[in-house]
Order: C-alpha cells, then sequence, then structure tokens
C-alpha cells in the first residue's frame, strides 16, 4: 500500500486539481446549489456519499466483468447505468432510514445522476489505472473537493447579495467571474510538489 | 410547414440557447473552448448526438411506459455517445485525443437529457430533429464565440493561425495566458454573459 | 405484476439492441484504432531514427517502467533503442519518446503528451528545445541557463530526469568478467552462485552453472588428471567468452617438495585469461621438476576447454 501515492491523489484531487476549478466537472450544479451555504453544504454531502461509492463499484464491475469479457466498449453505458441506480437506490435508503437527513439531502441526489462529476470521475479512475483503494480515496477526494469549492463559492454569493453589482452583470454572469477568480487562487497550488 | 420548423430551428439559436440562457452544458462550455476549433468540435459532436437522439427518442415515444422512460433515454444517449466516442477515435484522432474525457461526457449533458424529456418525447420526429438541429447549433456557436474570444486574448490565435504574430511579429507580443487555463474560462463566459445581459436591457429599454 | 415485466422487458430489450450495435461499432473500429496509434507510434520512432528500417515490438524490454523497442536498420544491424517513459512535471504526467543510439547517445526526443502549462512549460513541446538533446548522454548534466525556460524549470528537468532514466537503463549485453578477487574457488562467493547439481559431466569433469543477478554468467568445473603418483583433483572457473577465469589444484599426491608453493601459485595464475586456443608450451609452461603434473593438468584442461566450446555454441555465447 503505497500512503505517499494514496497521500499525493487526496491533495491532488482537492487543491491542485479541483474538479470544478481546475477540471470543469460538476459545473451545472456548481452554478445552481451554490446560492445559499445550507444547500451547498448538503448537496456536498451527497456528492460525496455518491462519487465514493460510484468509484467503487464501477470500478469493480470494470475490473471484473467488463474486462475479463472483453466488453471494455459497455463502459460508458454501463458506468452511467450503475450512477443511475445507485442514486436511485441511495434516496431509497435515505428515504427509509433517516428521514431527517432525506429532508436535507433528498432533493439533491436525482440531480447527481446529471453530474458530470461523477461519471467522470469514474473514467479518470480507469485511465489511470488506479487500484481499488486509490480510487475510492480518489472520489472521496474529488468530491471533498468539489463540495469545498461550491461552499466557498456559496459563501461569497451570499456577501454579494449585499453588494451593488452592475445591471448586466447581475446573475449568473458575476457568479461566474468570481468562480473564475476563485479558479485563479486555486491556481496556487498548482505546482506543490508532494 | 418550413415556417414552424424554422421556429423551432431559430429557437434554440437565440432565444432558448442553451448555454447562454439556459445554463445547460456547461462541463465542455467551460472545459473544451481553450480555443476555437476546439469548440466547433465539441459542438458538432454533441449536435450530431442531439439530434440522433431526439430522432430516436421521438420515434419510441409511444412505446416506453413513462416509468422507465428515463432509463431507456438513458441507455439510448449513452449507446449513441459510445458509438460517436469509437467513431472519432479511429477516423478523427486528433479531435479525440484533444476533447478527451468530455467526448463520454456528452452522456451527462443535461442539453441531450434534458430535450429528449421536454421535446422529443412529446413531439413529432421532424419536429424533434429541427429542435435538435436548433439547440446544437446554438450550442456550437456558444462554443465557439468562447472558443474564439478565449484563443484570441490567450494565445493570440483564430483557428490556430498566429494573426498576432503575423501582424506584430514574433517575440513582440506576450499573450494573457490565464484566458486559456481555468479561470479564464469562467471569466470570459462571465463577461459574455453580462454582455448579453446587457444587449437585452437597451433592447428593453427600447421597446418601452 | 404484469406492468413490472413489461417495464423489465422494454429495458432489457433496449439493453439487448443497445448492447449488440455497441459490440458491432466495437468491431469495426477496432481495426482502424489499432493502426492509427501504430501509426502514430512508428512515426514518431521514425522521427528519432530516420534511417531506420523496422522497429521490433516483440523485443520490446520493460526496465524501470521505461518501455525499450530495439530499431533495425535496412541491413538488419541493431541501431538503437527508442524508449518510452513518462515522468512527473508541473501538470502531471509527461509521456515522452528518446532515441537512444547503441553508443549511449541521444538521436532525437519527442514530446508525445504533457498537461504543461501553456506558454511556460510546454515550451517542451518546442522542436528548436527537442533538438538540444541529441548527441547527450547519460554523463550530461542539466544546465539551468541553457536547458530551462523562464519561469518554468519544473517542466524541462522532469524531461531531464526522465532521459536520464531512460539512458541508464538501456539494455546492453555487458562482457560478464568474473572478478578475479572474487572468484576464489569457494562455493561461496559474493554475488555469485554456483549450482548444486552438475549441469554437464564429460569424463573426469563435471560442469556447474555460475550465475548472478543476470542469469548464467560461466561454469565451475571439477576434474581430476593423472598425475606421476595418482590423481590430481583441480577446479577452474571459465566465463562466456570461453576464457578461463581461475585454476586450483585442490588435491595431488605428486612429489612432495618437489613443488614449490610459490611457483604452482604462478603457475596457476597463468592460466587466467586463457582458452582454448592456447597452445601449452612444454618448456615455459612447465614446472621443473614437475612436468608430468603440469602437463596432465595441462592436457585435461585443454580437453574441457574443448568439451567447452562445444557448450558455448548450444548456448549462443559465441
Amino acid at each position: 500500500m503505497d500512503i505517499s501515492k494514496l497521500f499525493a491523489i487526496i491533495i491532488g484531487s482537492i487543491f491542485i486539481n479541483n474538479f470544478i476549478l481546475a477540471k470543469f466537472l460538476g459545473t451545472c450544479p456548481f452554478m445552481g446549489v451554490s446560492k445559499k451555504i445550507s444547500s451547498s453544504i448538503g448537496m456536498g454531502m451527497a456528492v460525496t456519499f455518491v462519487m465514493t461509492i460510484a468509484s467503487s463499484i464501477t470500478w469493480i464491475v470494470y475490473n471484473y466483468i467488463l474486462l475479463p469479457f472483453n466488453l471494455k466498449y459497455l463502459q460508458i453505458i454501463a458506468f452511467i447505468l450503475i450512477i443511475a441506480s445507485l442514486v436511485q437506490f441511495v434516496e431509497m435508503v435515505i428515504q427509509k432510514t433517516s428521514p431527517n437527513l432525506y429532508k436535507a439531502l433528498g432533493v439533491f441526489l436525482p440531480l447527481i445522476t446529471t453530474n458530470c462529476a461523477v461519471l467522470g470521475v469514474a473514467i479518470l479512475n480507469i485511465q489511470e489505472g488506479y487500484n481499488f483503494i486509490e480510487t475510492t480515496v480518489n472520489g472521496f477526494a474529488g468530491a471533498v473537493g468539489f463540495s469545498i469549492a461550491l461552499i466557498i463559492l456559496a459563501g461569497i454569493r451570499e456577501r454579494l447579495e449585499y453588494s451593488e453589482i452592475p445591471k448586466s452583470f447581475q446573475g449568473v454572469a458575476i457568479v461566474f467571474i468570481t468562480a473564475g477568480l476563485l479558479a485563479m487562487a486555486f491556481m496556487g497550488f498548482s505546482g506543490m510538489k508532494i | 410547414m418550413s415556417g414552424k420548423y424554422y421556429k423551432e430551428f431559430i429557437k434554440g439559436v437565440f432565444k432558448e440557447n442553451p448555454t447562454f440562457v439556459l445554463l445547460l452544458g456547461l462541463c465542455p462550455t467551460l472545459g473544451v473552448t481553450s480555443s476555437a476549433i476546439n469548440g466547433v468540435a465539441m459542438g458538432l459532436a454533441t449536435l450530431i448526438v442531439l439530434i440522433v437522439s431526439n430522432v430516436l427518442v421521438s420515434m419510441i415515444r409511444r412505446f416506453i411506459p413513462d416509468k422507465i422512460r428515463i432509463p431507456a433515454y438513458v441507455m439510448l444517449i449513452a449507446t449513441l455517445v459510445t458509438v460517436v466516442d469509437m467513431v472519432m477515435h479511429a477516423y478523427v484522432y486528433e479531435i479525440y485525443k484533444v476533447l478527451g474525457l468530455f467526448i463520454p461526457l456528452i452522456v451527462v449533458n443535461c442539453i441531450i437529457l434534458g430535450r429528449a424529456e421536454a421535446f422529443a418525447a412529446k413531439n413529432g420526429v421532424v419536429a424533434s430533429f429541427f429542435d435538435g438541429l436548433g439547440i446544437g447549433t446554438g450550442f456550437t456557436i456558444s462554443l465557439t464565440v468562447l472558443g474564439m474570444v478565449r484563443e484570441i486574448l490567450g494565445a493570440g490565435k483564430l483557428f490556430g493561425i498566429n494573426f498576432m504574430e503575423i501582424l506584430v511579429g514574433a517575440d513582440k507580443w506576450q499573450p494573457a495566458l490565464i484566458m486559456i487555463l481555468p479561470p479564464g474560462a469562467f471569466i470570459t463566459l462571465g463577461f459574455l454573459m453580462a454582455g448579453i445581459n446587457y444587449i437585452k436591457e437597451k433592447k428593453h429599454k427600447e421597446v418601452k | 405484476m404484469g406492468r413490472i415485466f413489461h417495464y423489465a422487458f422494454v429495458l432489457t430489450l433496449i439493453a439487448v439492441i443497445s448492447a449488440g450495435i455497441l459490440a458491432y461499432a466495437d468491431k469495426k473500429t477496432a481495426e482502424p484504432i489499432e493502426n492509427i496509434t501504430k501509426k502514430l507510434e512508428n512515426s514518431a520512432r521514425k522521427e528519432l531514427f530516420p534511417d531506420a528500417e523496422k522497429f521490433v515490438e516483440k523485443e520490446k524490454k520493460i526496465i524501470s517502467k521505461i518501455e525499450y523497442v530495439p530499431a533495425y536498420n535496412k541491413s538488419g544491424e541493431k541501431i538503437g533503442f527508442v524508449a518510452k517513459g513518462s515522468e512527473n512535471g508541473y501538470g502531471g504526467a509527461i509521456l515522452f519518446m528518446v532515441g537512444i543510439g547503441m553508443d549511449g547517445k541521444i538521436t532525437g526526443l519527442k514530446i508525445i503528451d504533457a498537461k504543461e502549462t501553456p506558454g511556460l512549460g510546454d515550451k517542451i513541446f518546442l522542436e528548436s528545445w527537442q533538438k538540444k538533446w541529441i548527441g547527450r548522454d547519460s554523463k550530461y548534466e542539466f544546465n539551468k541557463k541553457e536547458d530551462a525556460f523562464a519561469g518554468a524549470t519544473i517542466s524541462p528537468t522532469a524531461v531531464y530526469s526522465g532521459i536520464k532514466k531512460a539512458l541508464k537503463n538501456m539494455p546492453v549485453e555487458k562482457k560478464e568478467k568474473l572478478n578475479i578477487e572474487t572468484s576464489s574457488i569457494t562455493k561461496e562467493s559474493i554475488d555469485k552462485k554456483i549450482a548444486e547439481k552438475e549441469s554437464y559431466k564429460f569424463g573426469n569433469a563435471s560442469y556447474f552453472d555460475i550465475s548472478n543477478n543476470n542469469g548464467v554468467i560461466g561454469f565451475f568445473i571439477k576434474s581430476e588428471a593423472k598425475g606421476y603418483n595418482g590423481k590430481i583433483v583441480f577446479e577452474m572457473e571459465v566465463d562466456k567468452a570461453g576464457k578461463i577465469n581461475t585454476l586450483k589444484i585442490t588435491e595431488n599426491s605428486e612429489t612432495a617438495g618437489k613443488v614449490d608453493e610459490k611457483e604452482l601459485e604462478k603457475w596457476q595464475k597463468n592460466w587466467v585469461g586463457r582458452d582454448v586456443n592456447y597452445k601449452f608450451d612444454e618448456t615455459n609452461d612447465a614446472i621443473a621438476g614437475a612436468t608430468v603434473t603440469t602437463k596432465a593438468v595441462a592436457d585435461e584442461v585443454k580437453n574441457i576447454l574443448t568439451k567447452y566450446e562445444e557448450i558455448r555454441k548450444k548456448r549462443g555465447w559465441e
């Protein structure tokens, strides 16, 4: 078990190659959910949960079903079905076991299926050739990075509500520019040698 | 007859432009527009998938029970995207490499599933075709515009032609590199949206 | 209940049709895809070795995670290796190919894939920078002024590390010479192991494999010759080139006192480096007062070496 590689994956996926700010995965919910900090936290938790499990399951399916049977071309369709089913399943489980948690997260879950970040990280894990542990860690770290960026942006947006913004920039425009500045800040992490 | 379809087409380009109005498909919009030609390529790939998906969904819409339509459409789109991915890998390898991860991500491009759900499932084949054509074209135009701005400011080139070098001479001009890096994508899109808002505002004022 | 069946049926039908379409598309595009990758790789290799006629993938060796593929020219000569490796740069892994001639010098460098910072680190893609490396070898030290870019040192340094690793690990057939100091004829020696069981036995001679980490490097041979007063047991080590590395007489019942210890040692040492072509000289190679002994040993050594030539031929050690 290469601990230093795992550490590199974690720092890499959270800061250096942040899934939204550097890789552009998960931008849709990024814009839509970041209006309030509370919803951002909820979305972040849901995404983390789904992405970690999805990474593991897709890895297992790829390496133990698709590869041995020479079915690599079914990767996309298999992965998306797994993710959709997983989200459906998770939603049912949370609904049954913890109504409180469901109230907090429930509405975000269906959105996660089309979150490019989940499918994106699943494909990336295979591309990078990670083993099972590395895959799960990468899924988790990527989601954490996504959540951090989301919460920071929400924090800034809540503050922006009290600022005077030129009319043309009101709405989505200023959010994009803010995200750009945030991305610039995160660029400072690149070149970090682990 | 053609008027009706023309309406479906043109709405996708302006009134219901997926990028600037509907805010759909943002991932590839930001991810592959570091140059104009990349924007064009991504747009076209998405356009093809969108049209075929819309047409197919429209064709089978009466045979798919309502409860399972989402997984059914998803499988259809996923198959389509996989085929596009394979074909691009085999025949246009250079572009395939540049677009990379974002080709399979067309599957989760909210535009495709969104249009299938909102339009193709409820309309005829021809209408769905034009709807897909319109939205896809609007998407391609948005990507190309974004790509052009970023390429000009960030690399001094347009469609690969190093025009700044031609105009001013090599080494005499330093492009704003940030524009072709991730922050540049966000910022460019933000300014473009502000610009569009401004134009809309002016139009409103004129009407008043 | 029937509804669920209907749903399951429709979904399965779609799934099966989809899988069928994909299988078909996969088959149709598999060949063009393979051709494209091969074509690109070969054209990249050709840029590194313009004189090469072919690159034999089957002889690919992977050492320290670097792939080495040999390049052959029209006459079938090996003119070098194309080394493909990956090194972590500023923005991730940098995939590169470097051509190394048989003399250990770089014939060309090509950066295949990298995500370095545009305008800064991605200058490693510039042909002018890549050309600088031609002619350098593993002894070259990275020169910041020459080889780095203003504001970007990590990318070019990473490429340098990768190239250095590729140069250092290049597969070269080294002639294994058994070190005289360490090859005293004991069964326990540093680095080399003598096989427990003999590989061959011809006449009185038993041949034991000597191997180290790289494989078999020679033979340890134990034999006996008929001397003046009985048998003379001796041991020798020969290398792959057919040369004697050591010779030691371990047992003899020759006339005691007749043979001076120092003389015998010198005589044994003289055999080092000789091979089957050596002609025993009665006057110079005999020890005064022990001509029969020395001739006996010499004759047996000649027999052994002659037989050894056959073994060498069989093993392809010519």
